[in-house]
């Protein structure tokens, strides 16, 4: 047995034990229970040293600094069109979007103007969108292994009443709301993309955009977003009684994720022999110029396919959605912001998947813009991966479908099903009273919906449109 | 707006950025705060700290940015820390200090962070964090600097290494009692409860 005083455990318990110097006598170290325990306190003690440190305000260069750093190297300024490049500095630091989204809105709005001009004169230069689906093997699936799960872990999320009790502590409550929300990281994973960091820089978690929070995807704890198998359809049932009774529900209880769900979606079914179909799509936001909406459809076969019976249940299903750092800097899943913390949780359990259901995420997504040579991996914008296990053969399964840089579509292009979401998201939005930040309004969403109906056969997407105007006379009264 | 059946799309890449410009927008992103924070901790002054910083940032951008993108993050604490200790000799000459009076300004009891009025008023902070950060505070300078550079700075026992100029194994020793050292101070402050 190792000595209790051995630096090779403090190695350890830091993870900064290299594989091939682990020896089995080192092995051995860890049988003892007085050993593993001291991992586990060096473990918490790391975490609270580096909260400690996090104590120092964050001190950084001046704005003085920076500009004259973009000046001398002169190529950081960053814009869609050349022609708008301004003394204004427009990037997707978190900082300088921060400080120059509002007085850009007038510069965004004349960009997109340019941006749809430039998509009209170019439809004959199309590329097809390219969404490739296979089925892999998954083989030794460990039980995940969960990060931040300790005890002592969990006494640090007591630091919420940093934000609670001090306002205007932006890092505090980024670090809280990372905790909160973010998917446990399972340690076993391998990704596809650039290795994620394990970073303790909390203020480059999130990007706070246009009033909302995106996960930078280049963060380990923020690379996968894992989205449910069941999205409930309770904000339906409010709004749907508020609007009857003449008024609106507090926008808090109204989860936005579950709206798009509760209007149905036409997917496409699987094809035979496949347990589900994957649908994804990748379109310009048609309210900021410079975000995508990205939408996963996931339809279960149905007892139609031959594969299929009535009893067809899929279990143990993971879904999740894998960001490429290099070309996404920020995302957000529609509709979990709005979760608390124990609703999260729960919602990990949901692992089932029933006959012919259909499940639809949106996300916001910043995209980078870059013109980087593409190889066959980083030209891919996400990848989506569902696990199961095979009701038929009792073996794990998992199934991929990526989407590819030049597969954003603009919102000309775009699907009725995505048009409908995104209109979805806009009245989101609007009841969300953020119209200072967004561009989404009355007029938008309801052209969105009105040209997103589709066969509509249970009128479903006609009974929203007139939500819309009712929700409109609703607010102007008030 | 029309319901376009097709699938076609467009490629367009409306920003084109330099390899060096990208690296050194991402170093900047990710490092600015934590590279500050370090020069502070070694010059004692916030104002000296940004100028390096700065510099460090220039200097990357005329890096190969295929050499240095493997090590970025070494390579930035190293250089920032070449610079504030070539700046601390440079004071020292035209000051004429002596060497003590220089140990002084690194391990300045006067924190410039002003951790200690940034405190005052937040009850709600956890205890415990709290002293700890008192307790790194009086660890020997070598141990601090390890522990801003893992903790903070998230660097790996190579990275700070490479940074401080010791052998991987050293920073595995440095690390360990300095851990080692704050584990007993804090049983000592906070005895467990049975």
């Amino acid at each position: 047995m190792a000595d209790k005083e051995d630096p090779k455990l403090t190695a350890y318990a830091l993870n900064e034990f290299d594989e091939n110097e682990f020896s089995s006598t080192d092995d051995q170290m860890l049988d003892s229970q007085e050993n593993r325990e001291l991992v586990n306190d060096i473990r918490n003690e790391s975490v609270l040293i580096s909260k400690a440190f996090e104590l120092e305000p964050d001190c950084g260069l001046t704005e003085e600094q920076k500009n004259r750093i973009y000046e001398k190297t002169g190529l950081l300024a960053v814009s869609h069109f050349e022609d708008d490049l301004s003394d204004k500095l427009l990037s997707f630091d978190s900082r300088s979007s921060l400080n120059v989204s509002k007085e850009n809105q007038n510069l965004n709005q004349k960009s997109r103007n340019n941006h749809k001009a430039v998509i009209v004169s170019l439809v004959s230069a199309a590329a097809a969108i390219v969404i490739t689906m296979f089925v892999l093997h998954q083989n030794n699936v460990e039980p995940n292994k969960v990060a931040n799960e300790s005890i002592e872990n969990e006494g640090l999320l007591s630091v919420t009443m940093i934000e609670n009790d001090v306002q205007g502590n932006i890092n505090k409550s980024q670090w809280v709301s990372r905790m909160n929300h973010s998917n446990p990281v399972d340690l076993s994973q391998k990704f596809r993309y650039t290795e994620p960091f394990e970073s303790d820089l909390i203020s480059e978690n999130t990007i706070n955009f246009e009033g909302y929070e995106f996960k930078n995807p280049a963060r380990l704890e923020n690379r996968l977003s894992i989205f449910p198998a069941n999205i409930g359809s309770k904000s339906y049932e409010e709004l749907r009684k508020g609007i009857l009774a003449g008024t609106l529900p507090n926008n808090k209880k109204i989860n936005v994720g579950e709206l798009i769900n509760a209007f149905g979606h036409n997917y496409s079914k699987p094809s035979s022999g496949e347990a589900f179909a994957i649908d994804s799509e990748f379109i310009y936001s048609p309210w900021s110029s410079e975000k995508c909406l990205l939408r996963i459809g996931v339809s279960v076969a149905d007892q139609d396919n031959p594969k299929s019976n009535e009893k067809l249940l899929l279990s143990n299903v993971k879904m999740s959605v894998e960001f490429n750092p290099d070309k996404v800097s920020g995302y957000r899943l529609i509709g979990e912001s709005d979760l608390d913390v124990n609703l999260s949780v729960e919602r990990l359990d949901q692992d089932v998947l029933l006959a012919g259901q259909t499940v639809t995420v949106l996300y916001e997504v910043i995209p980078i813009n870059t013109k980087q040579v593409a190889n066959e991996k980083t030209s891919e914008i996400v990848s989506v991966s569902i696990d199961y296990k095979d009701p038929f053969d009792g073996k794990n399964k998992s199934m991929l479908s990526r989407v590819l840089v030049d597969g954003i579509k603009p919102i000309e292009k775009s699907s009725n099903d995505i048009r409908f979401a995104a209109s979805v998201l806009g009245y989101g939005m609007i009841l969300e009273e953020r119209h200072d930040l967004t561009e989404a309004t009355y007029d938008l969403v309801l052209e969105l919906a009105n040209n997103s109906l589709g066969n509509d056969e249970k009128g479903k997407r006609s009974e929203f449109i007139k939500w819309i105007n009712h929700t409109r006379a609703i607010k102007q009264k008030e | 707006m029309k319901d376009v059946k097709d699938n076609n799309s467009m490629s367009e890449s409306p920003r084109v950025i330099n390899p060096a410009a990208l690296l050194l927008r991402s170093a900047m992103s990710d490092f600015e705060i934590p590279l500050t924070k370090y020069a502070v901790s070694i010059l004692g002054d916030l104002e000296q700290a940004r100028d390096v910083v700065q510099d460090t940032f220039l200097k990357l951008y005329k890096q190969d940015p295929e050499k240095v993108r493997k090590k970025v993050k070494s390579w930035l604490f190293t250089v920032c820390r070449n610079h504030c200790y070539d700046l601390i000799k440079r004071n020292r000459r035209t000051s004429n200090l002596e060497e003590d009076e220089i140990s002084y300004i690194t391990s300045n009891d006067d924190n410039p962070f002003q951790v200690i009025s940034f405190l005052e008023g937040r009850e709600e902070i956890d205890e415990k964090i709290k002293i700890l950060y008192s307790l790194i505070e009086e660890l020997p300078s070598r141990q601090r600097e390890v522990m801003r550079l893992k903790f903070q700075a998230n660097l790996s026992y190579k990275e700070i290494a490479e940074t401080i100029g010791i052998s991987t194994s050293n920073v595995g020793f440095v690390m360990h009692s300095a851990l080692k050292k704050l584990r007993e101070d804090m049983k000592e402050k906070f005895p467990k409860k049975s």
